[in-house]
């Protein structure tokens, strides 16, 4: 017991810890927190031969926040309710689209390269929600622990590189900010979206969620048509 | 903050109980969101207190993940062994994603979309 309580505390001061460097650094996109956090764990857990399923099971409580979280994302999409009365049609167009794209891109670049099943069925989900896209791995003969691992690499480099290229390509609005961060990214894209501003986060709440249903839908359609 | 959890939890339970009944892929965390979202909406109230608790629980929504994440330790063998499926999947697809999805916003939306608030560089 007082070893599972350790590894809580361990993961929760460590990633306060960060999230207080990283403000006082004036927010730097490679500290972000979640990164710093799950860089320093790994090397915790490593560096003392502690088995990952013992950490795992210490930290459940952690883990099954992402439930009612992910209940709570109603409440941004709410506060924006006016708005999105007024552009849910481009805005659901942009998602659907968006969620296409986002599967197609990596699904075609894994065939192309002749990778592992399990990798392919990763590439076409990778860009949802881990609870939905655990449910589909599940469906399709995915291992589930590829996908818990590449929706998380993509959520957090997705979170990373979305700034990057929407400044790039000179999107200002938050609500279309937004909607990138959600598509691509789920819910770590989600998070960082929050940090960024509350339109934002509340769009990419909003474009996480949808694009998770949208996916979960065409997923079946698309692994028929890559003939796996 | 327990309003907010009562409120999460009660959601939760219908969105989760909903998933078992209809057996449809969607699980039951975002039946509950799209319920939560149809309520808040159909029952006008003041529920600013609520969305402020749901604000300040949200903000540290990345923190939740950090376990889950730490799995790459496990399955370290095939990500060396697929690294580079792995990193155009999660690198140059999801770059990828992003710049043809803020090109047709571009596109269809034109300064629309390039004349945000200036809040956001």
């Amino acid at each position: 017991m007082a070893e599972n309580l350790f590894w809580l505390f361990a993961t929760c001061a460590i990633y306060a810890a960060w999230e207080r460097v990283w403000l006082g650094r004036g927010r730097p996109l490679w500290l972000v927190p979640p990164l710093a956090t799950m860089v320093t764990v790994v090397l915790v857990l490593l560096a003392g031969r502690v088995d990952y399923q013992r950490y795992f099971q210490a930290t459940q409580p952690i883990t099954f926040l992402l439930m009612p979280a992910t209940v709570a994302l109603a409440l941004p999409i709410f506060q924006q309710w006016r708005r999105l009365r007024v552009v849910w049609r481009p805005v659901v167009g942009l998602v659907v689209w968006g969620a296409l794209i986002s599967s197609l891109t990596a699904s075609i670049i894994t065939v192309v390269l002749g990778a592992e099943r399990t990798v392919v069925v990763a590439a076409t989900i990778k860009s949802i929600t881990t609870p939905i896209a655990l449910a589909e791995a599940e469906r399709f003969g995915g291992d589930p622990a590829i996908v818990a691992v590449v929706v998380f690499l993509v959520g957090m480099i997705g979170g990373i590189t979305a700034p990057l290229v929407l400044n790039v390509c000179q999107i200002r609005r938050p609500l279309l900010r937004g909607l990138v961060y959600g598509i691509t990214a789920h819910g770590l894209g989600t998070a960082m979206a929050m940090l960024e501003d509350e339109e934002c986060g509340a769009f990419a709440g909003l474009a996480m969620g949808l694009c998770g249903i949208v996916t979960a839908l065409f997923v079946p359609l698309l692994i028929g048509w890559l003939a796996l | 903050m327990i309003r907010l959890f009562a409120v999460l939890f009660g959601f939760l339970a219908a969105g989760t109980w909903l998933a078992g009944l209809s057996g449809w892929p969607v699980p039951g965390t975002v039946i509950g969101l799209v319920l939560l979202l149809a309520a808040l909406i159909a029952v006008p109230g003041r529920w600013a207190g609520l969305c402020r608790s749901g604000d300040e629980f949200l903000r540290h929504l990345s923190l939740f993940y950090i376990p889950a994440g730490a799995g790459i330790v496990e399955r370290l063998t095939v990500v060396l062994h697929e690294w580079l499926a792995l990193l155009l999947i999660t690198v140059v697809a999801t770059v990828a994603a992003q710049l043809i999805i803020a090109l047709t916003m571009r596109l269809l939306l034109g300064r629309w979309a390039t004349g945000g608030d200036g809040q956001n560089g």
